[in-house]
């Protein structure tokens, strides 16, 4: 069975070509981790490091992911085919998370130890275990010593700790630090030349498969190398390799904690003035007819100038409702500390309660409530931080203002986009790799706040996935086929109605139908509880879709299926981590779970793994016997001096893989309402007062 | 000489929003804001040709920043007063908080300094003659973080002074003592120096650290905040 890549790499993703001041951080090894050249280090990229690697020698090509997940967990995700494993001219494609944890940090007299697994949770091709050691000697030298198992101990062993499985792509563990035991170590020399490092190593991969069934000699276990980066964010590296081969890599890196610009150089905000103690209490203003909109007509330039909309509002002589919507600042609690600054300088003096709800995608959010003399009081104080926090109120909002309340009068909306998108089909089996540029235009008709018509339509302008394509002999082929429907264009990507509402404050509710992705259309519905006060949620979705064909816009395969998943959201409030667990009934009927980890950092960064294990045989499931994926967002504000919420993403996944797919959808709720809810609030607070 | 309200951030909002005749509602917008116009500043840019005459005819509250390391200085104007301190603001709507001399406070200016805790003997806080400056201090630099605290950097400072000299400043030659800051804590080395008028305690130039993004920023009074 065919399995793909299948990537989106919009152009901003050259942005991360951009450079910063340069230092010195662990260099990275052929497979794209901080290592040697085939062999680890027991170095640790810098926190949050996220790294796009693409390699190749003459026995393997591959794409992979690297994060820092946390100070000591270095993660990374591979998307390889070995070029000759089965036979000669005999690709297989293999997708291995590799984990490697930091026991314990060099220090002046010991060296940093650390401990991991390539081909983590099966004993697939690729799968070896190791501990090994790293310590800097002085004069840029570091020096590297380990012991392997698995492919890492095939080479002159040196003992054997019992018996280990065969290769299997099946999840197990049972193989883990077990069988032959071999050395390896390295050298590795940071020259005196800015970004230019030297290595050599001594390899215990015996590389067995690829002799035994290719045409690979492995003359020697010496692998020499040389890495450069030129400038912070792109390393290459180039390897002569056992006696008989040689390697390349390109490395693109960046950091949510180092942007490529500095952050905080927008205009600053309005001043806070305090009301004198003996100011004018009378509400009688309020009596006006028309103050409401007298007001909204003041504010709304003013709070629109930075890109925060005011969609309803009601104002009374003590307190003032504005339900807005935040467009451009990445930070909700910065547009709310901008709005409150901007009504205390407005409002006149009787006015005391601010009341601020956050709009999303049509659903209203949270209100916060911040008191005037509370705002007066903490502004430019030293303890104004934690002190504001702790008198700011939040509550579920109604999802509109009471009848009465003013309403901004701008429905129907129209607004458009076009964006040049770039698939990448990095492998599959005997498959070559393949590259399109698209041209993709959504446009959206928003009828009122919570109803609203969407399409997206993609023309290829070149490129060769999808060329050659043959039907999938799988018996459910709901992602298998994904490259007869490259057709080149142009393609429906989508065209659906949407419907958002709440159905009581902390219960939102999605409704869409119409052609919901590329491959399937249908009516799918969606709900999610989520109060603002709590950590977690839950939610719920049912789709009853069609296959839509591969060659005709409009037209439809026979294949029909209903599709419902139960799902459980966590903020664990840890380095910013998010749990999500998916069960139930996936596109092609098997049913299985879904476990996906998003780490988010403050600047808006996130980066996003996830594993799906159904019921469907591991025939059909393909390689791995599981689905896994990994994806990167990036803020555009990292990399341009901007105030914006608009982003890049960049995915890397099993696209064509069968087991475990779900509808491809827009936003769903929880992704557009999760920055609103009090953890959120609670870890961006700092940016209140900027 | 207190107009507290009075900013060119101000006047931004102010021209941006509509004038509904003789609504009562928008005369009290205007009335929060002052109706203070952008002429009334001296000078826009540093630059230009800022003289003493034009300084004492603006009649508020003003200092001059410039970011260390960069060529453009700006003018601030006091804008806000929030218990003793002062916010002032540029044309830019970039924002200085001091409280006295001591800069508390900064936005817009490619990496905010959200607050500074101080002693109550701090002479860079509190104008003090130099005889009675202290020769240690504490203050805790808070900056953007994860929490409605964000990230602290408590340092403690050292002090000493060097033989007096003088300054000028805009035509106006001023005897000061100089003092070094040298302070560590968290982490963070940095050195502030202050030009202080012995008898007063007025600090008429500094340089101050706001933050490993930005540095330093060189600060120019040109007419002190007063109460009176």
């Amino acid at each position: 069975m065919p399995k793909h890549l299948y990537r989106h790499i919009p152009a901003g993703f050259a942005l991360l070509a951009a450079s910063t001041a340069y230092a010195q951080s662990p260099s990275f090894s052929l497979n794209g981790t901080a290592g040697l050249i085939d062999m680890p280090t027991a170095q640790m990229l810098p926190d949050g490091e996220t790294a796009w690697t693409f390699s190749g020698s003459g026995t393997f090509y591959s794409g992979t992911l690297t994060f820092q997940m946390l100070p000591k967990l270095e993660t990374s995700v591979h998307f390889t085919t070995l070029a000759d494993w089965t036979a000669v001219d005999a690709p297989l494609f293999v997708q291995t998370l590799d984990l490697k944890y930091e026991i314990f940090a060099e220090s002046d007299y010991l060296p940093s130890l650390a401990i991991g697994s390539r081909g983590f949770l099966s004993n697939g091709p690729l799968s070896s275990e190791y501990i090994v050691a790293s310590k800097n000697v002085g004069y840029g030298l570091t020096v590297t010593g380990g012991l392997g198992w698995g492919r890492l101990g095939s080479y002159n062993p040196v003992a054997s700790l019992g018996t280990r499985p065969p290769v299997d792509s099946a999840i197990a563990i049972n193989h883990m630090f077990t069988g032959d035991v071999a050395l390896f170590g390295g050298l590795e020399w940071d020259t005196p030349v800015k970004g230019l490092s030297l290595k050599a190593e001594y390899s215990s991969d015996a590389y067995l498969g690829e002799q035994v069934f290719g045409d690979f000699n492995r003359a020697s276990p010496l692998n020499f190398g040389i890495d450069y980066e030129p400038i912070r964010g792109i390393s290459l590296g180039g390897y002569y390799n056992y006696g008989s081969d040689f390697g390349l890599r390109l490395t693109l890196s960046g950091n949510p904690n180092r942007p490529i610009v500095p952050p905080d150089l927008g205009i600053g905000p309005v001043p806070v003035n305090p009301r004198l103690g003996d100011y004018d209490r009378s509400e009688d203003w309020a009596n006006n007819p028309m103050l409401t909109e007298f007001l909204v007509g003041a504010l709304a330039p003013v709070l629109e100038a930075e890109g925060i909309v005011i969609e309803e509002a009601l104002i009374t002589g003590s307190a003032i409702d504005l339900y807005i919507s935040n467009n451009n600042m990445p930070q909700t609690t910065k547009a709310i500390g901008r709005i409150v600054r901007t009504l205390s300088l407005a409002l006149p003096h009787s006015v005391e309660v601010f009341r601020i709800t956050l709009v999303a995608s049509g659903l209203a959010t949270t209100t916060v409530e911040i008191r005037r003399s509370d705002l007066e009081a903490q502004v430019d104080r030293p303890n104004a931080g934690p002190d504001s926090w702790a008198t700011t109120r939040f509550t579920d909002a109604p999802n509109h203002l009471p009848d009465g309340a003013w309403s901004r009068d701008i429905y129907p909306d129209f607004s458009w986009a076009l964006t040049p998108v770039i698939p990448v089909n990095i492998g599959s089996n005997g498959a070559a790799a393949g590259i399109d540029v698209l041209l993709n235009a959504t446009a959206s008709y928003r009828l009122s706040r919570g109803f609203s018509i969407n399409g997206s339509l993609s023309q290829k302008l070149v490129g060769n996935i999808g060329a050659g394509a043959v039907p999938s002999t799988n018996p459910t082929p709901v992602r298998s086929n994904f490259a007869l429907y490259q057709t080149g264009g142009p393609t429906l990507d989508r065209l659906t109605a949407d419907y958002e509402f709440k159905l009581t404050p902390d219960t939102y509710a999605r409704v869409s139908a119409g052609y919901l992705e590329r491959m399937f259309a249908g009516v799918s519905g969606e709900v999610l509880w989520m109060p603002t006060n709590q950590n977690w949620g839950i939610g719920a979705e049912v789709s009853a879709v069609q296959q839509r064909a591969y060659g005709d816009m409009f037209g439809f395969e026979d294949y029909q299926t209903v599709t419902a998943l139960a799902s459980l959201y966590w903020d664990t409030g840890y380095n910013g981590i998010e749990a999500q667990v998916d069960v139930g009934r996936y596109l092609a009927g098997d049913v299985g779970s879904t476990v996906t980890l998003t780490r988010r950092f403050e600047n808006g960064w996130e980066v996003s793994g996830f594993v799906t294990m159904t019921d469907m045989p591991f025939a059909d499931f393909g390689e791995g016997n599981f689905a896994k994926g990994v994806s990167v967002t990036i803020p555009l504000r990292w990399t341009m001096p901007l105030e914006t919420r608009s982003n890049t993403s960049i995915a890397l996944g099993t696209m064509g893989g069968d087991g475990g797919a779900r509808l491809e959808l827009g936003d769903r709720l929880y992704t557009t309402i999760r920055d609103y809810d009090v953890i959120d609030f609670n870890e961006t607070w700092g940016a209140f007062w900027q | 000489m207190i107009r507290p309200i009075l900013a060119l951030s101000a006047l931004t909002i102010l021209a941006a929003c509509s004038s509904a005749g003789t609504s009562p509602v928008v005369a009290v917008i205007k009335g929060v804001i002052l109706p203070s116009k952008a002429e009334d500043i001296p000078v826009k840019n540093a630059g230009a040709t800022l003289t003493r005459e034009k300084i004492e005819k603006f009649g508020l509250s003003l200092i001059r920043g410039r970011i260390e390391g960069e060529d453009i200085s700006n003018l601030l104007t006091g804008t806000a007063v929030n218990d003793q301190y002062v916010t002032y603001i540029s044309s830019f709507r970039q924002n200085i908080t001091m409280l006295g001399t001591l800069v508390t406070g900064t936005r817009g200016m490619g990496g905010d300094l959200l607050a500074v805790r101080n002693d109550l003997s701090d002479p860079v806080a509190y104008a003090t003659p130099t005889a009675n400056w202290p020769a240690t201090l504490t203050r805790d630099y808070r900056f953007p973080g994860i929490g409605p605290a964000g990230n602290t950097i408590s340092v403690t400072c050292n002090l000493t002074r060097a033989p007096d000299t003088t300054v000028t400043i805009v035509e106006v030659t001023y005897d000061v003592t100089p003092f070094t800051e040298v302070c560590s804590g968290d982490g963070a080395e940095f050195t502030n120096t202050y030009l202080v008028q012995p008898d007063t305690g007025q600090i008429w130039q500094s340089l101050q650290w706001i933050g490993d993004k930005v540095g330093y920023v060189n600060i120019d009074v040109l007419e002190p905040y007063t109460t009176e």
